[in-house]
């Protein structure tokens, strides 16, 4: 009822400060979104499993200029976490053999120890395969993740997750998802 | 600085001589210094009631230089850049430009130079504390110095600025009207002067000479507004003692608006009137008296004022204004925190009053006080209403006869008082509500529903619970399970359940029981039916929202038979997860997952197969089976049903607990058979319940019929791993899961 007895005049002034409203949202957008860009920019996440292996929960790391990131993640998931709260997925000898990014799908290559020295059950073996897919797959270029043994594929890791497909991002296993 | 000095020194002296006279053989004194017992490395001797070392002695402890003059008799010691001078002959101590009189003076005992103890030691700024229960003597070099004591945050908040902090107390006297806080092991600063005395406070520092500390004593006329519980916090390197705010200023201004001023934020404050003495009661919280200035004398408005501290645990300021004709003070919007404003409030009118079953409702132009009350006989709630006028819909009296109400009637009671009574049925609790809309606020009283009757009633199909209320219900029907029980909440509602009969159980109904209890702050009254079995319910509402009916369907308590019938035989296939050469998970122990899995394996088909039903196991023995022969076999035999069972396991042994796995699958029957199965085994298994979860597991991805994954326990957990080995454990789990996969047949058997 009040904009029906506002003069054209007025409406303009008031068109105007939307306007000006609109566009002053749209640059603070634009500069958050940089800065969240520029912020993440030099940052890896690295998963771990909190709360009894009820979900995962990313740590950040620096990059390390000196070492490849792929290898630097695998890396950091094998020091463990920094904090108490959080345990350690990957078994003690784990190593990433090589890696291959094509068309998004990273396929990583480890050595036996990753399953020879694995603690087994349900838990343990998700707790430790989407730690490293969900490690990989938050970087920007990796949509999924494909994990092979020496070389070969295998249907699990130690009896129950397929690891016959590429695995993608788990929300579900995510902390506050 | 020298005159604090001095004044310790005469306290020091007169300490230290009854100390001495009392215990006259210095010997007995043990004498330590920075903690340690130094009494026999030192020679003492007492003369004239002071306890005096040999020069050489405390020279050395305190690591000074020691100077001689054989023609004077006189004896320099410097130490860190204080140096005392004492001469034979002389009872005084000079240090710098400043001396201290001792009792015994310098004194030559077998050709060595004997000097009292307590004196030169404090001379080169050291601390005593002299315990007399077991006559020991500290020396301690100050570990703190305190630089500045000042007032803070407009005189709230007293700031002592020292080096370090040590140990310290506060000490509060019965009146409250001192405060001791008392510092260990500090010294004061050289720069320090004790002018920090306001016009609230007087404070002084006080250094006590026998005992290694400060004590800093604030003492006031009106009782010292010391917060109690977190009155005192550390800030970097100062001890801060926070005061509650005093009042400062009481006025009314010209447009006659009272307004209260404190040295700080005030809270909101509590207004009451008495219209008997015409009084306004303004209690403030957390505010002490203080010294305020008051500048109200006849006014036209107030009468009398009169300002005390109501109370001080906990702390409340009361302002006591007697009215000059009954006008009244309303609390404005506040402004500033430390300012409270009222203004003198015109009278509302009230309007509208409304009944419905057990409430009756009215608006008014502003915020009201009311004040309810029951009287016995005849039985009648009263609510008085201060400085109000009746408005427009408001009449003497409106005759109501529903179930709680008779009648509503309204008078004014008294010039500033209008009361509306309602003549009630009988007795009962109420509350009121107040609302605020458009400008208006809006009050509605709410008599207590009660229960009028509670029946239960069957037929062939159902068995009814007729719960009938004096007066439309605020309730909510909640279904719970093991035990299976039905539960009723009402809000607002009296529980005079105990006037009732008992209500006469049946073959579905246990019992019947209410109580009494706090959901978010409202009460609420519960009515609780224990059911002997799950029945199917629906809830029906009767006599306009009065009654609640609720239908248990009969029919579940033959269903168990029917089930039965309809069941029929399935065909599961039951897999125990590894085996072979593919031990799965090891435990604490050494104990290999594949055997606690065969084993309820095994256990689940015994079951199931005496249950008629047809069963396979992927592996009965101890053999290798990849996660595709295994799938294989389900899908070749066209099995109905696939469970596969495993045991847990964490790099974490605390980690423990019990977690069905299902895959997801479009009918969602997976997730079903999966909560059916987890139903039976978080509630029952006796070990933590981790919950069902959904994950693309191999075997239970890749079978075509419904399918579940259970981790039955941890065995990377010592208490599980021991559960896992026994039989009673294996078999507990298996019947658990057998119970699941029934329940699962049962509801969704006849597809």
């Amino acid at each position: 009822m009040a904009a029906k007895m506002l003069s054209a005049d007025q409406k303009r002034k008031v068109l105007f400060i939307l306007r000006v409203l609109l566009l002053t949202a749209a640059v603070l957008y634009l500069i958050f979104l940089g800065y969240n860009n520029y912020i993440l920019e030099g940052k890896i996440k690295v998963y771990f499993a909190a709360d009894n292996a009820s979900y995962l929960q990313a740590e950040s790391r620096s990059l390390d200029p000196d070492i490849d990131k792929y290898l630097q993640i695998f890396e950091e998931l094998k020091a463990g976490p920094e904090s108490d709260n959080l345990t350690k997925t990957i078994p003690e000898g784990s190593q990433l053999l090589n890696y291959q990014l094509d068309n998004k799908l990273l396929t990583l290559n480890f050595n036996l120890a990753l399953k020879n020295n694995h603690w087994g059950g349900s838990t343990g073996e998700r707790m430790t395969v989407y730690s490293i897919v969900n490690s990989y797959t938050a970087l920007s270029e990796v949509e999924s993740v494909k994990i092979l043994l020496e070389g070969k594929e295998v249907e699990s890791l130690v009896g129950h997750l397929d690891l016959s497909r590429p695995l993608m991002y788990n929300q579900k296993l995510t902390e506050g998802n | 600085m020298s005159e604090l000095k001095n004044f310790t020194t005469i306290i020091l002296v007169t300490i230290l001589l009854t100390l001495i006279l009392t215990n006259n053989a210095a010997a007995q004194n043990t004498i330590y210094f920075n903690g340690q017992d130094i009494t026999s490395q030192i020679e003492t001797v007492s003369r004239e009631g002071e306890l005096l070392i040999r020069a050489r002695d405390l020279a050395e402890l305190l690591d000074a230089d020691l100077t001689w003059r054989p023609a004077l008799k006189s004896l320099e010691m410097e130490s860190q850049d204080v140096t005392i001078k004492i001469m034979a002959n002389s009872r005084y101590i000079q240090i710098e430009n400043d001396a201290i009189r001792t009792e015994a003076g310098l004194q030559l005992v077998d050709n060595q130079a004997y000097i009292p103890l307590a004196k030169s030691i404090e001379a080169f700024g050291y601390l005593l504390e002299y315990q007399r229960d077991n006559e020991e003597l500290y020396i301690f070099q100050p570990e703190t110095t305190i630089k500045n004591v000042s007032w803070q945050e407009d005189g709230n908040q007293l700031q002592i600025k020292m080096d370090e902090i040590t140990p310290y107390r506060v000490l509060h006297s019965e009146d409250g009207r001192e405060i001791t806080i008392e510092i260990d092991k500090a010294e004061i600063d050289q720069e320090f002067s004790d002018n920090i005395s306001n016009n609230n406070y007087y404070l002084r520092v006080v250094n006590v000479p026998d005992r290694a500390l400060l004590r800093l004593v604030i003492k006031s006329k009106t009782p010292i507004p010391f917060q109690i519980d977190g009155g005192v916090y550390e800030h970097e390197d100062s001890l801060v003692l926070s005061f509650l705010p005093q009042l400062k200023d009481i006025r009314i201004s010209e447009n006659n608006l009272l307004s209260v001023e404190a040295t700080g934020e005030i809270p909101d404050a509590k207004t009451k009137y008495l219209s008997e003495s015409r009084k306004m009661i303004i209690d403030i919280p957390s505010v002490v008296i203080g010294n305020f200035d008051q500048q109200i004398e006849d006014h036209p408005l107030i009468k009398d004022i009169k300002v005390t501290q109501h109370d001080l645990d906990p702390v409340i300021l009361r302002i006591e204004a007697t009215m000059a004709n009954g006008d009244i003070f309303k609390p404005l919007q506040r402004e500033k925190s430390n300012l409270l404003t009222f203004k003198p409030g015109q009278r509302s009118e009230i309007s509208n009053l409304k009944y419905a079953a057990g409430s009756f409702s009215f608006t008014s132009s502003s915020a009201l006080n009311p004040e309810l009350f029951l009287l016995k006989s005849p039985p009648r709630l009263v609510m008085n209403l201060y400085h109000v006028n009746r408005g427009s819909g408001i009449l003497d009296k409106i005759e109501v006869n529903n179930s709680q109400i008779k009648s509503l009637r309204t008078a004014r009671f008294d010039e500033q008082t209008v009361r509306i009574v309602a003549d009630l049925e009988e007795l009962t609790g109420y509350s009121w509500v107040e609302e605020q809309k458009n400008g208006l606020y809006y009050y509605t009283v709410n008599l207590k529903n009660k229960f009028s009757e509670i029946t239960t009633k069957d037929n062939q199909d159902y068995q009814y619970l007729n719960i009938l209320m004096e007066s439309q219900a605020e309730y909510e029907v909640k279904k719970f399970n093991y035990p299976h029980r039905i539960v009723v909440d009402f809000k607002n509602t009296l529980n005079n359940l105990s006037n009732f009969n008992l209500i006469e159980k049946s073959s579905l109904i246990k019992d019947i029981r209410s109580s009494n209890y706090q959901l978010e702050g409202e009460d609420v009254t519960r009515l609780v039916f224990e059911l002997n079995k799950y029945y199917s319910h629906k809830v029906k509402s009767y006599q306009s929202g009065k009654g609640i009916k609720i239908a248990l369907a009969k029919e579940f308590l033959s269903k168990e038979m029917k089930q039965e019938q309809k069941i029929g035989s399935y065909f599961i296939v039951v897999d125990a997860g590894h085996g072979g050469f593919d031990p799965g998970a090891i435990g604490v122990n050494g104990f290999e997952e594949k055997i606690p899995n065969l084993a309820i394996a095994r256990e689940i088909a015994g079951l199931l197969a005496d249950k008629k039903h047809k069963v396979l196991l992927t592996r009965s023995s101890d053999k290798f089976l990849s996660l595709q022969q295994r799938v294989k076999f389900a899908n070749n035999k066209n099995a109905d049903l696939f469970v596969s069972i495993h045991a847990n396991s964490f790099n974490n042994s605390q980690t423990g607990g019990v977690e069905t796995y299902y895959n997801q699958s479009i009918n969602n029957q997976n997730r079903l058979l999966a909560e059916k199965i987890h139903d039976k085994l978080g509630r029952n298994l006796g070990i933590y319940d981790r919950g069902i979860k959904e994950s693309n597991f191999y075997v239970i991805k890749y079978t075509n019929m419904p399918s579940a994954l259970i981790e039955v326990a941890f065995l990377s957990n010592l208490r599980e791993e021991k559960l896992l080995k026994s039989q009673d454990f294996q078999h507990k789990a298996a019947a658990l899961i057998v119970d699941g996969i029934l329940d699962y047949l049962e509801e969704s058997g006849d597809k």
